[in-house]
């Protein structure tokens, strides 16, 4: 017999669920007429599914899953080639191909499995190695693991779910063991990228690099290597712009400054301010938010649901919100540090990598934190298979904190 | 796994910064800047529209409309909002529009179709108050009884917002209403929900007003106009009807075109002025006989048609009448056959001033005040400015003064009026949205400007004139037309040219007058007189008044029997009987002269006193130019009509 789940990480996940169910029933309720009057039923109804899905994956032994993982994480990548073949776009990424559907009716975003099957995946990987991974070369692999889907999401183009990707394998990488130095030399490429877009930084930012690297003493050709890449980075930035979607450029210029075009690309950001603002140290009240209720916000149920929780209830609802899922990720933390064994630890990680990329995404874009990236809010987004995908991933984690209990440890 | 401890507390903080970061920013979003957020938020949600007051209705005065604002609609349709939308496309086809591919692809999408019309509320009958179906109110100003009294009723700006010439203008104030103010919310669409509770102000219609135009006279003279400019295509011509025993006027008809012959939109019966030619010459007979100049049997020599006034210096100014005349000329006989010789010479026992003020008297030189926008005052020089030899024989047969056809019009309801000069008016009566009389016209004494005995003996005179050995003859109607004919020559780029402005002003019937009538016509082709232009055309417009159903005239007052005696000098008889004249529908009128209150003027203009002392009957002795400071007798004093009043301006005059 299992052990009971852990009463502390229930209960705060049972609070987000309420919370953000309120968010979206709240979402619903406007003097406009929309489709989201009733999305709350719908999503009671994914937050029954997703209990369930995450009842068996609290069900299901871990090493048939570290068995299983590269078949899930296989699974995952035929379905991102499938999205790109015959996928449709919705909501804030109206443009792009990132939903399957069968029939006209739209079934779910398979990047939410691929990011589970990624976490299996480089679990299984990195869990494997005697030690961390000291040098490029071993991060070959995971890179790799991380790569395939990351580019295949591009391709959608999904922003957003690429970054969660990374943040994946940076926490991951970092869980286990690798050192902070090589990290920042692994992310060097995308500082250099982003920086390109002002010459004195990026001369800058070559600069230190090169002194980091003589300072770290890497391998030679490693560091040659990375100087490189860094550099052609800059020579790619300005093509990679070009080839980017005209509404991906908009929402970065827009990120920058939302009211250079506040009609258009800048609107949703300036409302999404504009109403979280509006809503002071107590909100508007649950259900009463103005900007809501005129639909000025937009995606209100779904991605911008941030926005209805500041609008209607205030700073003081916004960090009950961030408090909520901070002792969510200390958590998981502490269940990560106690697991028996480094796939299942790792597992969960990966999981609050996950978390936490979406939650910084999503919650930094309605308070242009970051740029807009059409990715939904654990326990809040209406959506189906983003609740699919956190139910499965609390069902593991769920599991986690089960076995370290059954195994007699205590946490200190 | 080991796990280094700092490892853990490192990334433990990592989340802690996020969540830092995050809640750092939603704070200075929510509590810094929240006030200001709050206030953009209420600023896109709702929106204050002005709601149009109607305007206010202008009827004739017998209460047909001439102007009106009816309620037309836009209608805006929330296409998500249409229960069924096969239903509502079917209505809109039968009543709104055929054109229904731009709105079923709305319904079909869920978008907004804006149908811009205007519709009439007949048309939005079955769809208004359906959900999602918004109407969009605006008013046109319509006019139902289609180009009649145009002129006088002006036109309003391209958004039907404020009148821009004639009564629309003048009255606008009154007609325009107070527009009334709702607050909208609107949403991110920028979709307004109507909610009745949050009517600000609610729209105030204008007054309405009832004009004294009688619809059947002014159809009469414009058709008039239209027979004169068939006949003699006249650049301009005008026609006053105007009731003399209230100052009301009746109908006022103006036609003008350019030199290509278009037509040209004014209202040159309030707004420009003409010699009048002979048609003054009574004023300067009145004068004569006011002041006892003119013995009964008093005669001058007729000079065979040709004289030379003989001038100071010597030199000789040419008098001639266009039809000889070979006996002497009484004053009666100089107005029935309009000698410019025999007026002339009667003219010179008046001396300047007496003449001036004569003609002052009745009007000349000072707008009467009638209530329209841009009236002309005419023009009458000031006696110090007269030349001798030149002015006052020049005035005496019509030149050098000006008037409008609505001054003469007046002069001579003074005359028909036993020498009382009333104030004319175009209002009978303002009534308030509720329906109260606000304003209703009472006859206007402006001052006495003859006795009633030369009113009368001039009335004897005009009915010589127009009697068929009179020039104006052709204007007779049974015999009871009383009128003088003018005929002047036009001033051309400051030469009297060989056009011509014929004219003829006319009192029906001979006793107890019940019509004043006014024919201005202007540049006429071929024959120009007065009296084969102007004259026959009264005649007509007489008989078409006379056997015209509604109007105001009384007709058992045309007995056969009451044909004026010609020839008889009526004058000699005394003091006229009282009588009463009676309007249909009985209404009694018993206009006074009274001793009424000077106005305050400090602070106008030395013009704009003086006009509106002038319309209070007062004569203006001017002190000075530039604002007034004061007058004297001063505000609030009363004063006789006629009295003259002193004001002082701030200006010494240079």
């Amino acid at each position: 017999m299992r052990a009971a789940l852990d009463r502390r990480l229930l209960v705060v996940v049972l609070a987000l669920c309420v919370y953000g169910l309120a968010m979206v029933y709240s979402a619903g309720q406007t003097d406009v007429p929309s489709h989201a009057e009733r999305a709350w039923i719908r999503q009671i109804g994914w937050m029954v599914i997703a209990t369930v899905a995450g009842a068996a994956a609290f069900r299901m032994s871990f090493r048939l899953l570290e068995w299983a993982a590269p078949y899930l994480y296989g699974f995952g990548l035929c379905l991102l080639l499938l999205t790109l073949a015959i996928g449709t776009g919705a909501g804030t990424a109206a443009s792009s191909k990132s939903w399957l559907a069968i029939g006209g009716i739209r079934i779910g975003q398979p990047v939410e499995m691929a990011k589970l099957g990624t976490i299996l995946l480089l679990a299984r990987y990195l869990s494997a190695l005697r030690q961390p991974p000291a040098t490029l070369r071993d991060l070959v692999m995971p890179g790799v693991i991380t790569g395939v889907p990351v580019l295949l999401v591009m391709a959608q183009p999904d922003l957003g779910s690429a970054i969660v990707f990374v943040g994946i394998l940076f926490s991951m990488l970092f869980w286990v063991g690798v050192k902070p130095s090589l990290l920042l030399l692994l992310a060097s490429p995308v500082i250099s990228l982003l920086l390109a877009a002002d010459t004195r930084w990026w001369g800058a930012w070559i600069l230190l690099l090169t002194v980091l690297l003589l300072i770290w003493r890497t391998y030679v050709s490693e560091g040659v290597f990375i100087w490189i890449v860094n550099s052609a980075m800059g020579v790619l930035a300005i093509m990679l712009w070009n080839r980017l979607k005209l509404y991906q450029q908009q929402r970065l210029i827009s990120f920058l400054r939302p009211e250079a075009d506040a009609t258009r690309s800048g609107y949703q950001i300036i409302q999404s301010k504009v109403a979280i603002g509006s809503g002071g140290w107590f909100g508007n009240g649950w259900l009463h938010g103005p900007q809501k209720r005129l639909s000025f916000l937009p995606e209100q149920p779904t991605d911008f649901i941030f926005s209805v929780v500041g609008e209607e209830m205030g700073f003081v609802g916004v960090l009950v919100a961030l408090g909520l899922f901070l002792s969510l990720f200390v958590i998981m933390v502490r269940i990560a540090r106690r697991a028996t064994e480094s796939f299942s630890s790792l597992v969960v990680f990966g999981i609050i990598g996950l978390l936490f990329a979406h939650v910084f995404e999503n919650v930094g874009m309605t308070i242009s934190l970051m740029p807009i990236t059409g990715i939904p809010l654990p326990f809040f987004s209406y959506g189906g298979s983003f609740v699919l995908a956190c139910g499965i991933a609390m069902g593991l984690v769920f599991r986690v904190a089960s076995d370290s209990r059954m195994s007699g440890y205590v946490d200190v | 796994m080991a796990k280094s401890e700092a490892r853990i507390q490192a990334l433990q903080g990592i989340l802690l910064l996020g969540a830092l970061a995050m809640a750092v920013r939603a704070g200075y979003l929510q509590l810094v800047k929240g006030g200001h957020y709050a206030q953009v938020v209420a600023r896109q949600r709702t929106e204050h529209r002005v709601l149009d007051a109607p305007r206010g209705v202008i009827y004739d005065r017998s209460g047909t409309a001439l102007a009106a604002s009816l309620e037309q609609y836009h209608v805006d349709v929330a296409g998500n909002q249409i229960r069924s939308p096969e239903a509502f496309i079917a209505i809109y086809r039968t009543d709104i529009g055929k054109r229904t591919e731009l709105l079923r692809q709305a319904l079909r999408s869920g978008e907004d179709f804006y149908a811009n019309g205007p519709f009439t509320a007949g048309q939005v009958r079955r769809i208004r108050g359906m959900k999602g179906v918004y109407l969009r109110p605006i008013y046109r100003r319509e006019y139902p009884s289609g180009p009649l009294a145009r002129p006088l009723i002006g036109a309003l700006s391209p958004d039907s917002a404020r009148g821009t010439s004639g009564l629309e203008r003048f009255l606008d104030s009154l007609l325009q209403g107070r527009p009334g103010e709702a607050v909208f919310i609107k949403d991110a669409a920028g979709r307004t929900y109507e909610s009745p509770g949050r009517m600000a102000r609610a729209p105030i219609r204008g007054y309405d007003v009832t004009l004294t135009i009688d619809k059947e006279l002014q159809e009469i003279a414009e058709g008039g106009l239209s027979a004169v400019f068939k006949e003699f295509t006249p650049q301009r011509a005008d026609i006053i009807f105007l009731n003399p025993r209230t100052g009301e006027v009746l109908a006022a008809a103006s036609r003008e075109v350019d030199d290509a012959g278009r037509p040209l939109a004014t209202a040159s019966f309030f707004q420009s002025s003409f010699e009048p030619g002979s048609t003054a010459k009574p004023f300067t007979a009145a004068a004569l006989l006011s002041l006892d100049r003119v013995k009964p049997g008093d005669q001058v020599a007729p000079e065979g048609g040709h004289w030379k006034l003989p001038l100071r210096n010597g030199r000789f100014r040419p008098i001639t009448d266009d039809h000889p005349q070979k006996v002497p000329l009484s004053l009666a006989r100089t107005i029935q056959v309009s000698s410019n010789i025999g007026i002339v010479k009667f003219s010179t026992r008046l001396n300047p001033d007496e003449h001036f003020d004569a003609l002052r008297s009745f009007g000349f030189g000072s707008p009467t005040g009638v209530e329209f926008p841009a009236e002309a005052s005419g023009k009458l020089y000031r006696p110090d400015e007269w030349r001798p030899g030149e002015h006052g024989p020049s005035v005496a047969m019509g030149y050098n003064v000006e008037v409008t056809p609505i001054q003469l019009a007046a002069a001579y309801g003074a005359i028909a009026n036993d020498g009382l000069l009333l104030a004319p008016t175009v209002i009978k009566e303002i009534r308030s949205p509720e329906g109260k009389v606000v304003y209703r016209h009472e006859p206007l004494v402006v001052r006495r400007a003859v006795s009633a005995r030369v009113a009368e003996e001039i009335r004897g005179f005009l009915a010589l004139s127009a009697a068929d050995s009179g020039t104006g003859g052709q204007a007779q109607v049974k015999g009871v037309v009383l009128g003088k004919t003018g005929t002047a020559k036009l001033v051309i780029n400051r030469r009297y040219s060989n056009e011509h402005a014929a004219s003829f002003a006319g009192i029906f019937p001979a006793k107890d007058p019940q019509l004043v009538v006014v024919v201005r016509v202007e540049k006429p082709h071929g024959v120009y007189y007065g009296g084969f232009v102007a004259a026959p055309l009264v005649r007509r417009m007489l008989s078409q008044a006379l056997s015209a159903r509604k109007t105001a005239l009384d007709r058992s007052r045309l007995a056969d029997d009451q044909v004026v005696q010609t020839g008889a000098r009526p004058a000699d008889s005394g003091p006229p009987a009282p009588r009463t004249w009676v309007e249909l529908p009985l209404r009694p009128v018993t206009p006074r002269i009274e001793n009424r209150l000077v106005p305050d003027v400090v602070g106008f203009s030395s013009r704009a006193a003086a006009a509106s002392l002038h319309r209070r009957g007062f004569r203006v002795r001017l002190d000075g130019l530039g604002s007034i400071t004061r007058t004297l007798p001063e505000a609030g004093d009363s004063l006789a009509a006629g009295k003259t009043v002193t004001v002082f301006a701030n200006r010494e005059r240079p």
